[in-house]
């Protein structure tokens, strides 16, 4: 990142091509589908601009994903009016749940369909821990909570997809 | 362990993310030795965490890099207008996030309005009467259109990587404009033209990206509908390509994706595909039978996540739509239009009534954009107003 400060566009080709998939299964497991690609691509555009700002005190994913998680942010903001599809299919995937399917219907919630029915602040430190590796200081930093609400949510959020996944089998 | 041991079960959450201070961790170690509930506690939740990490990854398409390097690069060219390039990026971004929504939607009417049985049909409970507001939005879709058969989607307001869905949407209102030689079936066959030219390759409609599957749903149909009004040999070999590039995507477990996760099957995305390839089948394409089935089970055997999936029945989609149908929400009085047509009542013809009545009311009636609908309902924000017209129109049409 320090190369890509100098100006040097193939260091930023590196990071590039090294975190793209990451940030990208970052968005989709947040909650974006088909946009996830152009959050990535807005990701990359904003660490550009920031190039000079980067002070390597921290690992330089912390500073990745915060710019990532605020990238999130501001998407969902914008379209506060219009309800994102993501939103609307884990909010009604919830409602049916708990109101329409249940374990006597024999609905058995996969691991995919428990991590997307989530609070969007239980799933963040759930993605960031277990795909991304975070530690809990750095989970801290990128969502900018103390390190006691992330592992107050991380215990919040463990429990549930537990219930989720081992109650309904 | 009981559920409710709070303490316990939050440090068996800290000791299983390796974040348990040192000192507190033998501790919880010595006590994981002899209390055997302990040890199911933490299996359980290994089993969790092994179960997320069991969750595929997706692949970037081919093409992000050098998509993000060129945005880099036009971003250091234009570092001093940085606020307008932004601006610009996330108009984008915003309306292509819920296009998909809006599409799929619509699509899913679009399939029901256009199953094979209501070829040339009319419903009983409504006459073939001119609608001079249909008549106006009709040809506000007409002058509107480019030269090449398409619409500028960007100008109205939509995504323009949904130009093909949003030309497909435009193509079926006016397809369902009146009898052959309505001069409005010219534009039809003209944007149908369009759409046949974007066919690439591999058989699919439109560029690729995640959200490619609705532009090749929608245009299939739309392709279909015009051969059904005047077979020809080109289309006829476009559809074959399109509807090979249908089947070509399915998966092993009946159901079709979005293009960047090839591995998990969506509701939506399947609805479109099998509406397509049912009226493929109703027109005369042959061996799409068993893959129809399939992608049936599928939906049958997936637990239902409304909006974004197909209805049971329009009578569920009805209650759904009925549900929110608070303000100018055209999808909704889409529905609740097809819902009267197909199955008529005592009271359908005043509620029809009522319903178009409120249509024509939100129309635009004076300049430029007289005849179109504004882009107001919770879709229109990113299909723009052509999809807001378009949908209006469809909604308008009586069959």
């Amino acid at each position: 990142m320090l190369r890509v400060a100098q100006g040097d566009e193939s260091a930023f080709a590196d990071l590039v091509r090294r975190h793209q998939r990451p940030l990208l299964n970052f968005f989709l497991r947040s909650g974006a589908l088909h946009e996830s690609e152009d959050l990535v691509q807005e990701t990359f555009v904003r660490l550009y601009r920031y190039r000079d700002r980067y002070q390597p005190v921290a690992r330089f994913v912390t500073f990745l994903y915060h710019l990532a998680r605020n990238v999130w942010i501001d998407r969902t903001r914008r379209m506060a009016r219009t309800r994102r599809l993501s939103d609307a299919l884990r909010e009604e995937a919830i409602h049916r749940e708990q109101t329409h399917l249940g374990p006597a219907a024999g609905a058995v919630m996969d691991a995919a369909t428990a991590l997307a029915a989530l609070s969007p602040k239980l799933r963040d430190v759930v993605v960031l821990h277990i795909y991304h590796g975070l530690r809990y200081h750095e989970i801290a930093e990128v969502l900018e909570i103390p390190e006691g609400t992330v592992k107050s949510r991380m215990n919040l959020a463990m429990t549930a997809l537990r219930k989720a996944l081992h109650e309904n089998e | 362990m009981k559920t409710n041991d709070r303490p316990l079960i939050d440090d068996a959450v800290t000791y299983l993310a390796g974040e348990l201070p040192a000192d507190d961790c033998a501790r919880f170690e010595d006590q994981l030795a002899s209390d055997s509930s302990l040890r199911t506690e933490i299996a359980e939740l290994e089993s969790v965490r092994n179960r997320l990490l069991a969750l595929p990854e997706v692949e970037p398409s081919p093409e992000l890099t050098s998509r993000i390097l060129d945005a880099l690069r036009a971003e250091k060219q234009n570092e001093a207008g940085r606020h307008g390039f932004l601006s610009n990026k996330w108009q984008s971004i915003a309306a292509l996030s819920s296009l998909a929504a809006c599409a799929a939607l619509a699509f899913v009417g679009v399939g029901k309005l256009f199953t094979p049985k209501e070829a040339g049909q009319t419903s009983a409970v409504t006459a073939a009467i001119p609608d001079p507001h249909r008549e106006k939005a009709l040809d506000w879709l007409v002058a509107r259109q480019d030269a090449d058969g398409s619409w500028n989607v960007s100008r109205w307001g939509g995504s323009p990587k949904f130009q093909v869905a949003l030309t497909a949407l435009s193509a079926l209102a006016l397809l369902e404009s009146g009898p052959q030689g309505d001069p409005r079936l010219d534009a039809a066959t003209r944007a149908c033209a369009w759409l046949a030219s974007q066919q690439t390759p591999d058989g699919t409609f439109g560029p690729s990206f995640q959200g490619a599957p609705y532009n090749h749903a929608m245009a299939t149909m739309a392709l279909l509908r015009a051969q059904r009004l005047a077979p020809d040999d080109q289309k006829k070999s476009s559809l074959d390509r399109a509807i090979a590039a249908i089947t070509r995507r399915q998966l092993a477990d009946g159901a079709w994706g979005y293009q960047s996760l090839p591995f998990r099957g969506d509701h939506s995305i399947t609805e479109w595909h099998l509406a397509a390839l049912e009226q493929a089948s109703g027109d005369g394409w042959s061996g799409l039978e068993s893959r129809t089935q399939r992608a049936r089970a599928w939906m049958q055997s997936r637990p239902r996540r409304p909006q974004t999936e197909a209805p049971d029945s329009f009578s569920e989609t009805l209650a759904r739509a009925d549900s929110r149908f608070t303000g100018p929400d055209l999808y909704a009085a889409y529905f609740r239009v097809r819902e009267l047509l197909q199955n008529p009542s005592a009271d359908s013809l005043d509620r029809l009534a009522i319903l178009r009545q409120s249509l024509h009311a939100s129309q635009e009636s004076a300049g430029a954009l007289a005849g179109s609908w504004p882009p107001q309902d919770r879709w229109s924000a990113a299909g723009g107003r052509l999809y807001s017209t378009a949908m209006a129109t469809l909604a308008l049409a009586n069959r």
